[in-house]
């Protein structure tokens, strides 16, 4: 497992694309010392390895899928109304390639 | 006594027999939210709500929710009305659809009156952390008090009498704990029961819609309207919708029930130990069976830790659409990264950035075998365990909380028994999907407590009729802050 | 000292399915930006993703003319890495269980291994200007299939080719039209070069951006050449990602490959595995569309095309269906291909128009193609009656009719007379056919032909005057 350090950490924020204070990383950093203090407890469990992950809570499939039918569009104005920049129905972005 | 503190199901009589009209019950509450002063409410829908109890129509004798006023998370996606989540982050979005469970509702004319407020993307368990603040337990006048969380504004509401029932969603123990803390009967259904087409996703794998009543048969009719299969929930159950009522008052002779030791044995509350062995007496009374079981104590301690892990993880991504383009306030720089990284950094606060590191730390590829993957298998083995119960059990009965509602400095220590395992044990109804209900049951220092009954999969009947049967009993059908005076 | 290049190709396919991959959001390619949106495809909180049945078939049918091994179960995995025009900030996929694994293609008589198909969704569209850029979500989710090829590839010949039998495949099967130049189908490609005695591949680079047929070969070629002289001048090659510069023909470094992104994949808990029956992908495979592979042997040996025939024809999709309704009406294969090549063909290039906006259907053409191979017309008269038809926008039927051409050219009796007038007016010609010169008779019938107009049936008008002929020794 990666070391947990303020700088990794901060790394972590930088991929998730936002920045924290400075003693928001320490309070983490405490909350990670806790985090695997209890995740120990698992590890110690031998049995483990034995179960594969869970994903859903109990046996469950589907036997069929939906229908290519398609709904009627929604109007633009809708669907962009809650963007903030907008420019000839579109989403306005600064510049993405340089 | 107003007709607006009563259960929806005797509200509907007084309704049917023109008692009182849905636009007077509507003003009324309208009127108690403006009063209220628990902080509970993100958008209060007055205007929405009158016009919908002014043309509501004749009378239908045969729904029992026609012209009820209710309200609603604001983790649901409501169509025209402002739903953030109570995060800055969706600051002003109005949604441009209804979830299903609300688009039910609506069609069987029930009237949502306001959006109410929650921990922060649901993350959370005080009631304490959205974009307002504190919401504060109607219990405790003096404001010291928490509701619970995440559903902090529904509880509220209703605790108070403001609404008979408000809509939850229950991650971790979200509707369930704060229906402790609130005197009222919280319920989640079995995953994939009632649609979560709509509700804000915090850990789909987890996450249920629910709701808070003061009744367990307001409960059981509430999810013969809500529950059934959506097209736009490819997860929603196609198993037929049951009539919840129809059972609701069937003799629980020979009913099965689990009581697991170490997790009450790491209860200290004297009150609640006594009163949980006195409704032990009336269940045997009443002639069901219990049976008390054991867990792995070394199990029960790793609930929290494994919760913690997958839904932080599951979070990271299912918030990552929030980046302030497509909606929110926040959207300014030179690049589309600074843009997106400003949105961010102001939008959700220092407490979610740290669970969304948490998660995307467990995500990554070295680390994903240590922590996202264990936790999900030991989510396995407990989910097991627990059904290992059940297959000789009919129902899980245990506390719902190992206290009354903490007081907001309450520092509890993380790494102790009665927090890792009786303040987070029912989390274990979300692991394997389970339908699971608090009802009130005590008082301690004029604060309420409850207990929780957890059922097999989509036993949903049977689970409310032992419920029902236990709230029989006790004094406190149709508690609220209103009825206790 | 001898170098091998080695490639490895990630194709994505966009679907022309009628909705979207995960939601009933209609698919329209070429629309005015943002009209073809439904909540889900803007991540609005709170919206699932609900898979789509015909994207699902479409996926079955392509692995299994890619000779795949097709799960019977499907999962979904999110990719979760942040950009602008990924609206939900992670992306639905499959990335433990691709729908097909383990599959080939043999082109130039080389195997070109496939490791595995899945399915995905696309993301919105942006068009970058100067100062900004803008976002357009009608393709937000389109339902895409991704094939990636094991790196077994040794030369851009094979590449090429293996893009275009791909290309043929979805367009044949109709999952995706396949234009390269609008998108629908876009190639990324792997390259490494080693020396031939180097036991371990070169270091690998990325080639982005190849956005027409005609490019891949050029841009691959130019690729091989610059890392062999690269090698060569003993300079290191650098892992990094290059893209096609179509006006320079050149490949151009975009950016270097620092650490690999972290996807952080885990299973997509919004939708649960989905069993898929063996009747279900059986169905899917038995009413799916013959491939042009499989076309291609039966014209060839049903219908005994040649191969330069079989190409053209199999060129494009409503071309061979235009001759497969056309050969389900008619036994004369080759006159239908000769028309459909030479005389179609030609018209609409001319006219700049599609064969599915011809006028002539091939039930017209069959009619008149049926005439005049059992000799009713003339070759000369059907081309008349074909440029009527076409001006006239009239079937064969009223074409000859308004053209006055009646059905006497097959009447014996009025070809004898004809024959009889000719042979009146030329001793000479039957003096030499009965001394043996072989010109006379085709002389004799060319004024028959003549006199005629070319309304006469020239098989049955040489069978006359070798009778007369003969009676007159």
């Amino acid at each position: 497992m990666k070391e947990v350090t303020i700088e990794s950490l901060k790394d972590c924020a930088n991929r998730l694309l936002f920045d924290m204070s400075e003693n928001e990383y320490q309070t983490l950093l405490n909350e990670f010392k806790t985090i695997k203090e209890q995740m120990k407890i698992i590890a110690e469990d031998k049995t483990i390895d034995s179960y594969s992950p869970m994903v859903f809570p109990f046996e469950v499939s589907a036997d069929k899928l939906r229908e290519d039918i398609p709904d009627s569009p929604r109007s633009r104005e809708e669907m962009l109304k809650n963007a903030k920049n907008k420019v000839a129905g579109q989403i306005k972005l600064p510049k993405v390639v340089s | 006594m107003s007709y607006l503190d009563l259960t929806i199901l005797d509200l509907h009589k007084a309704l049917v027999e023109k008692k009182v009209t849905p636009l007077e019950l509507v003003k009324e509450a309208i009127d108690r939210l403006k009063k209220d002063d628990n902080n509970a409410v993100e958008y209060l829908m007055e205007k929405e709500a009158i016009e919908l109890a002014t043309n509501i129509g004749e009378i239908e004798v045969d729904n029992p929710v026609w012209g009820i006023p209710f309200a609603i998370k604001d983790n649901f996606s409501t169509k025209d009305v402002p739903t953030c989540g109570s995060s800055d982050m969706l600051k002003g979005y109005v949604p441009v659809y209804n979830a299903t469970i609300v688009e039910k509702l609506l069609k069987k004319k029930a009237i949502p009156v306001a959006k109410v407020t929650l921990d922060e993307l649901a993350m959370g368990g005080t009631g304490a952390t959205g974009h307002l603040g504190k919401t504060y337990n109607p219990y405790d006048p003096s404001h010291k008090k928490m509701m619970g969380g995440s559903s902090c504004g529904s509880a509220s509401v209703v605790a108070s009498g403001i609404v008979p029932f408000a809509l939850g969603s229950d991650t971790g123990d979200s509707i369930r704990k704060p229906a402790s803390y609130g005197g009222l009967v919280g319920f989640k259904p079995s995953w994939g029961r009632i649609s979560r087409y709509g509700l804000f996703p915090f850990t789909p794998s987890l996450d249920a819609a629910g709701y808070f009543t003061r009744s367990v048969k307001d409960a059981a009719m509430l999810l013969s309207i809500v529950a059934g299969e959506d097209k736009n929930d490819f997860t929603s159950s196609n198993k037929p919708v049951e009539n919840y009522v129809d059972n609701i008052d069937k003799p629980i002779k020979n009913i099965s029930i689990a009581v697991i030791k170490e997790i009450v044995e790491s209860i200290s509350n004297e009150t609640i130990i006594n009163q949980f062995k006195e409704t032990l007496k009336i269940y045997q009374n009443l002639g069901a069976k219990i049976n008390y079981v054991s867990m792995d104590k070394h199990l029960l301690q790793t609930l929290f830790p494994t919760y913690y892990i997958m839904s932080c993880s599951e979070a990271t991504s299912n918030n990552a659409n929030l980046d302030g383009i497509k909606f929110g306030p926040y959207f300014d720089g030179t690049t589309y990264i600074e843009a997106m990284k400003n949105a961010r950094t102001k939008g959700f606060s220092e407490r979610i950035k740290r669970r969304f590191i948490i998660g995307s730390y467990s995500l990554m590829k070295e680390n994903q075998n240590e922590l996202f993957l264990r936790a999900a298998k030991n989510r396995h083995k407990i989910v097991d365990e627990v059904n290992k119960i059940l297959k000789t059990n009919d129902v899980i009965f245990l506390p719902a909380s190992p206290t009354t509602a903490a007081p907001f400095d309450n520092k509890v220590d993380q790494l102790k028994d009665e927090y890792l395992i009786a303040d987070n044990y029912m989390v274990i109804a979300n692991f394997a999907g389970l339908p699971s209900i608090t009802i009130p049951c005590g008082f301690e220092n004029d604060l309420p407590f409850g207990f929780n009954l957890t059922g097999r999969a989509f036993e949903e009947s049977k689970l409310l009729n032992i419920a029902k049967a236990l709230e029989d009993k006790l004094p406190y059908y149709n508690l609220s802050v209103r009825s206790k005076k | 000292m001898g170098y091998q290049a080695t490639i490895g190709l990630e194709i994505h396919v966009e679907m022309k399915t009628k909705s979207k991959m995960f939601s009933s959001s209609p698919v329209g390619f070429m629309q005015e930006p943002n009209t073809f949106t439904t909540p889900y495809d803007l991540a609005f909180p709170g919206t699932m993703p609900v898979p789509n049945k015909q994207a699902v078939i479409n996926a079955i049918r392509v692995c299994h003319a890619l000779h795949m091994t097709i799960d019977n179960e499907l999962h979904f995995d999110r990719k979760n890495y942040f950009y602008s025009d990924l609206p939900k900030g992670y992306q639905i996929t499959q990335d433990k269980r691709p729908i097909g694994r383990d599959g080939y293609l043999d082109i130039n008589g080389e195997r070109v291994e496939i490791e595995r198909l899945h399915m995905e969704e696309d993301t919105a569209k942006q068009l970058h200007f100067p100062k900004f850029t803008l976002l357009d979500y009608n393709r937000a989710g389109i339902p895409l299939i991704e094939i990636v090829t094991r790196p077994c590839i040794h030369s851009a010949d094979v590449a090429a080719k293996y893009v275009e039998t791909i290309r043929e495949i979805v367009s044949f099967l109709e999952v995706s039209d396949g234009k390269m130049e609008e998108g629908q189908l876009r190639c990324d490609v792997n390259v490494s070069v080693k020396k031939d005695s180097d036991k371990n591949l070169g270091t690998k680079v990325e080639v982005k951006n190849i956005n027409s047929f005609n490019h891949i070969k050029i841009a691959l070629e130019y690729e091989i050449q610059r890392q062999i002289k690269a090698i060569e001048s003993n300079e290191k090659i650098i892992q990094e990602t290059r893209r096609y510069d179509e006006e320079n023909k050149a490949t151009k470094s975009m950016r270097v490959k620092t650490d690999s992104v972290d996807y952080k994949y885990f299973p997509e808990d919004n939708i649960i595995p989905i069993k898929l029956s063996q009747k279900f992908i059986d169905d899917a495979i038995k009413t799916s569309n013959e491939l042009a592979s499989e076309k291609r042997v039966r014209y060839k040996v049903k219908f005994n095309l040649n191969d330069y025939d079989i190409s053209i024809i199999l060129s494009s999709l409503p071309l061979a269906n235009y001759f497969d309704e056309c050969a389900k009406k008619s036994k004369y294969y080759k006159t239908i291909a000769n028309w459909l090549i030479v005389d179609i063909m030609a018209y609409l290039n001319k006219n700049a128009i599609s064969i599915n906006e011809f006028k002539i259907t091939p039930e017209m053409l069959v009619e008149l193609i049926n005439e005049k191979e059992s000799g009713v017309i003339s070759n000369k008269i059907a081309r008349e009656i074909f440029a009527y038809m076409l001006e006239n926008n009239v079937n064969c039927k009223t074409a000859k009719q308004r053209l006055n051409i009646t059905g006497q050219t097959s009447d014996d009796k009025a070809i004898r007379d004809l024959v009889i007038e000719i042979l009146n007016n030329n001793e000479q010609s039957i003096k030499d056919y009965h001394a043996g010169k072989d010109r006379a008779l085709g002389f004799l019938i060319g004024q028959v032909m003549k006199k005629s107009g070319g309304k006469v049936n020239p098989s049955l008008t040489s069978k006359i005057m070798v009778e007369e002929l003969n009676r007159r020794k």
